[in-house]
């Protein structure tokens, strides 16, 4: 079945691949993140070694509180792509043909639609005045003439994720609702098991695998984006993502920046074991942190 | 350096080969004196808005037709610009950059920008000296004005600043990032409210602001980036006032009908020379020049000036009369319309700081 | 679903569902509706109908160029990628416990584990350091660098289904092993490729998060162009372009659905 018979060869044909990623990407994260130990000067980025970059964040309120923003928009955005996700993952896995069809089309299409358009649709829907969809909308239904004002709040950078990152949801739910033997709820229910037992204590433990591995990719993305924060969220939703941007395009200081997008990895690795390690000590051995890391953007890391 | 040029020129021939050939092929003159710019091309990284569209429409097109090259434009901000520009020191891309005058001492003092020989730009000439800035390090082409802007439906023009502060604007105030040019006049603005002193004075005030700048969040809806959607929406009702923003973002909506003006407040407003730099060591930066003196050309400046509503520099210029009455033109009406030029030698040293206390005060809701 | 088994749940789970697509379809659907707007401000509701801004966007040299420059990116990235992908992802499958393979597989997937955000950073400060200037290059680099792990994680798990006693066969028959691979083994994962490369160029098409940090004056991939243009521009030409791309997003949604079957390729 695996042959080893030219090992030479076999470590020959990952070379340009291994040889590729450790110049065009190991090395540059490596040195990445080491200049955030140094300091900006007007020259260039330069010695010495200090950790006055960390201690920066750590010292400003502003940073933990951004650090908290970006967390709670992220696992909002991830509980209400769960919500929302799983039943069409339903439809996609069990629906009929036709329904089933037009479900995966419907959450796939929407991917190749650039993620600035889609932000653009949003704030489009969400403005804050009479000709914002939601509110010309609400008004005809006579709510008055501005009824909603969610532009610039962390709710719009919520939905707005939301509708990026929901494929990353549904598709890994979808595949593991699937893979879920149909005799199993047929046994449930000849059991007598009523259909919300079944769905609660039968379908979501079996797609424990699925919902962690799309729970980690939609959080882990949505606390690395900034195209939707900074369109939808404004200065009152700052998140991460915009403090890097901010500090490489505007203020210029590199090794700042590079600080905050270490704090930006460490946040996402911190949450991603934290739910690996709690899933696993409880029900489930198989869907291991391990499991939650490994499988991290599983579709589309692109996704801003 | 030559050798990268060309290399680029043939690649861009595939892509974009079509559109220039047939521009080429269409002029119908041929300008033999310019023949050493054929086949040569410049990037230009100007300004956002409606005053990109004109450079895009009307200036690039006829300047490759006349001088046979190619012009590649990107739009952006000021520091945005100057982040570029640092980025690609060793091997810049870019041969003009349009910085607004906050950004010149930073890029004469890291290097970036080149002084210019004005002999080689014949307009120069007609442009008061005033404009021509930092040694011959930039050369002003558009003057704007910024100034608070409101939705003429649903509020009255601020006459005075401290007007932003009233409870008539709560949740209704969009104000610009302090990371573009514009978006430092507020602090300057607290800064003079709070002192008592006059705009000029109380930008060395600044560290005074802040307490001011604090009581003013109530009012914050949000702090934008984009200009352009900025002024829509508050046309639109999403806020009453906005600002400070350029003249040259907020005036086009307005000839257009939408419901938006400036505000003129009895403590003056700023003026912001739009400047022309050299990048150092940039490719053509004969052509560079060249293309800096046809946007200095009295038509240009006329038609930069009547379809961005930005003054022009160049002195002589006949305007629409209707666009005549909006702009600081001629020179002397700067004065009369009581425009403040800052001194950026003492903000730039604190533009990191002005950048993070906006973000302490306002990152934080409630 | 099952009706005898869910009961009144499946009505509510397809209640939901129907409510989800909505909300998935609602933003696009409004741009789309104000494309068509003739007024000169992107406003809602659409003032009447017409295809002039579409008219405008598509005599757009510009927007012509980045659509033209994006697909170009995203096509070489996508078969440099492949080049490297296929026969590495063949080694880890084939070279499995080999010394070393799985230090490979960890270092071949390692993209996926850092926000592309970093990724493109590190790769901006690096390039900056390398002096290397040519922005396409730059471009496909960070491009490649996103793909590769979808390649290999694609072609790794189509290679672990593939018989591997066919190839064998085909050897025992006196096939040269290229020729028994190129026959047997490629055939089998060729939809596995597809389905890859497919993913690839879509995430290459709309890089935004690599391409923000190496865009300058000549080279606008199609998202910074269309992000630069809402900085400038307040008319409806935007929406226009998000119906042209939507158009495109059908099409190649559609085109996967008849060729592989999109449940397939999606690994559901």
């Amino acid at each position: 079945m695996k042959p080893h018979r030219q090992p030479l060869v076999y470590l020959l044909m990952t070379l340009p691949g291994v040889l590729f990623l450790l110049v065009a990407f190991i090395a540059p994260v490596v040195v990445m993140l080491s200049s955030s130990f140094l300091t900006q000067t007007s020259q260039g980025i330069d010695l010495p070694i200090t950790f006055s970059n960390y201690w920066r964040v750590i010292d400003t309120p502003l940073y933990g509180h951004v650090i908290w923003i970006t967390l709670r928009i992220s696992l909002y955005t991830t509980l209400l792509a769960l919500f929302v996700g799983f039943p069409i993952a339903m439809v996609i896995a069990r629906g009929g043909p036709f329904y089933s069809r037009l479900a995966i089309i419907i959450v796939v299409a929407p991917l190749v639609v650039s993620v600035v358009i889609r932000t653009y649709g949003w704030s489009l829907l969400l403005a804050n005045n009479k000709s914002g969809v939601l509110n010309w909308t609400l008004a005809h239904l006579g709510f008055g003439p501005i009824a909603t004002h969610l532009m610039y709040t962390e709710t719009a950078v919520v939905l707005g994720s939301l509708h990026v990152f929901l494929p990353m949801m549904v598709l890994p739910l979808s595949s593991a609702i699937a893979r879920v033997n149909p005799a199993v709820e047929e046994a449930a229910g000849t059991l007598g098991a009523n259909g919300w037992r079944l769905l609660w204590y039968i379908m979501l433990p079996l797609c424990k695998p699925g919902i962690l591995a799309g729970a980690s990719v939609v959080f882990s993305l949505t606390a690395a984006s900034f195209v939707t924060p900074a369109i939808l969220g404004g200065s009152y939703a700052l998140m991460l993502g915009n403090l890097v941007e901010q500090q490489i395009l505007a203020v210029y200081d590199w090794p700042f920046g590079s600080a905050l997008a270490v704090v930006m990895v460490l946040l996402i690795y911190g949450v991603n074991g934290l739910a690996g390690w709690a899933f696993d000590s409880k029900h489930l051995p198989r869907a291991s942190r391990g499991l939650a890391l490994r499988r991290a953007p599983r579709l589309r890391g692109s996704l801003s | 350096m030559r050798d990268r040029n060309s290399k680029g020129f043939s690649r861009r021939s595939v892509l974009k080969g079509l559109g220039v050939a047939g521009l080429a092929a269409a002029a119908p003159t041929v300008y033999v004196k310019n023949a050493w710019a054929e086949g040569k091309s410049i990037s230009v990284g100007t300004y956002k808005g409606t005053q990109a569209e004109y450079i895009r429409q009307q200036v690039i097109p006829k300047f490759e037709s006349d001088f046979k090259c190619k012009v590649s434009q990107a739009e952006g901000s000021t520091l945005n610009q100057i982040a570029q520009l640092r980025i690609q020191k060793s091997n810049p891309v870019f041969s003009v950059m349009f910085l607004d005058d906050v950004g010149i001492p930073i890029a004469r003092d890291e290097g970036l920008i080149a002084r210019l020989d004005l002999s080689k730009i014949g307009n120069s000439q007609r442009v008061a000296k005033r404009f021509v800035m930092k040694d011959n390090y930039a050369i002003a082409f558009c003057v704007s004005s910024a100034a608070p802007y409101y939705n003429t439906e649903s509020a009255q023009p601020l006459t005075s600043y401290a007007q932003l502060w009233s409870e008539d604007f709560r949740g209704a105030f969009m104000m610009s990032t302090p990371k573009q040019t514009q978006g430092v006049f507020l602090p300057v603005v607290a800064a003079a409210l709070v002192t008592g002193l006059p705009l000029t004075e109380a930008q060395y005030q600044i560290s005074k602001a802040w307490d001011k700048m604090a009581e003013l969040k109530p009012n914050v809806q949000t702090i934008y980036e984009s200009n352009v959607t900025a002024v829509l929406q508050v046309s639109q009702g999403q806020a009453k006032v906005g600002g400070l923003e350029l003249s040259k973002v907020v005036l086009p909506y307005t000839t257009q009908g939408a419901p938006v003006d400036l505000c003129y407040p009895k403590e003056g407003i700023f003026g912001v020379p739009g400047c022309m730099t050299l990048v150092n060591n940039c490719p053509n930066p004969d052509l560079a020049l060249a293309f800096m003196d046809r946007m200095l050309d009295p038509e240009i400046q006329k038609g930069l000036a009547e379809s961005a509503y930005a003054a022009p520099t160049v002195s002589g210029i006949e305007l629409d009369p209707a666009v005549a009455k909006l702009l600081p033109y001629p020179e002397g009406r700067l004065d009369e319309m009581k425009l403040v030029l800052l001194d950026w030698n003492v903000i730039n040293s604190q533009r990191s700081d002005i950048i993070e206390r906006t973000n302490q005060i306002f990152g934080v809701r409630g | 679903m099952n009706e005898r088994i869910y009961g009144p749940i499946k009505q509510i789970l397809n209640g939901m569902a129907l409510l989800a697509m909505l909300f998935v379809l609602a933003p696009l659907l409004i741009s789309l509706a104000i494309s068509l707007s003739p007024g000169p401000f992107a406003t809602f509701p659409p003032t009447g109908i017409t295809l002039a801004w579409y008219a405008k966007i598509l005599h757009s040299r510009d927007f012509l160029a980045s659509l033209g420059l994006s697909f170009g990116l995203a096509m070489v990235s996508t078969f440099i990628a492949l080049l490297v992908g296929v026969p590495a992802s063949l080694a880890i499958v084939r070279g499995r416990g080999l010394p070393g393979m799985a230090l490979v597989e960890a270092l071949l997937l390692s993209p996926l584990l850092l926000p592309v955000l970093i990724t493109g950073l590190s790769l901006l400060q690096f390039t900056a350091w390398t002096g290397i200037s040519n922005t396409l290059v730059n471009m496909s680099i960070g491009y490649v660098v996103v793909i590769i792990p979808y390649i290999i994680r694609t072609v790794v798990t189509s290679l672990k289904l593939v018989n591997y006693s066919l190839e064998e066969a085909a050897r025992t028959l006196g096939a040269s092993a290229l020729v028994a691979f190129m026959k047997v083994t490629l055939i089998q994962i060729a939809p596995g490729i597809m389905a890859g490369a497919l993913f690839a160029f879509m995430i290459s098409l709309d890089n935004l998060t690599i391409s923000i940090w190496f865009t300058n004056a000549e080279i606008n991939p199609l998202p910074i162009y269309m992000m630069k243009r809402m900085d400038s521009v307040f008319d409806p030409s935007i929406a226009a372009m998000s119906g042209v791309m939507l158009l495109v997003g059908t099409c190649v949604v559609l085109l996967l659905e008849r060729l592989v079957g999109l449940r397939r390729s999606m690994g559901i």
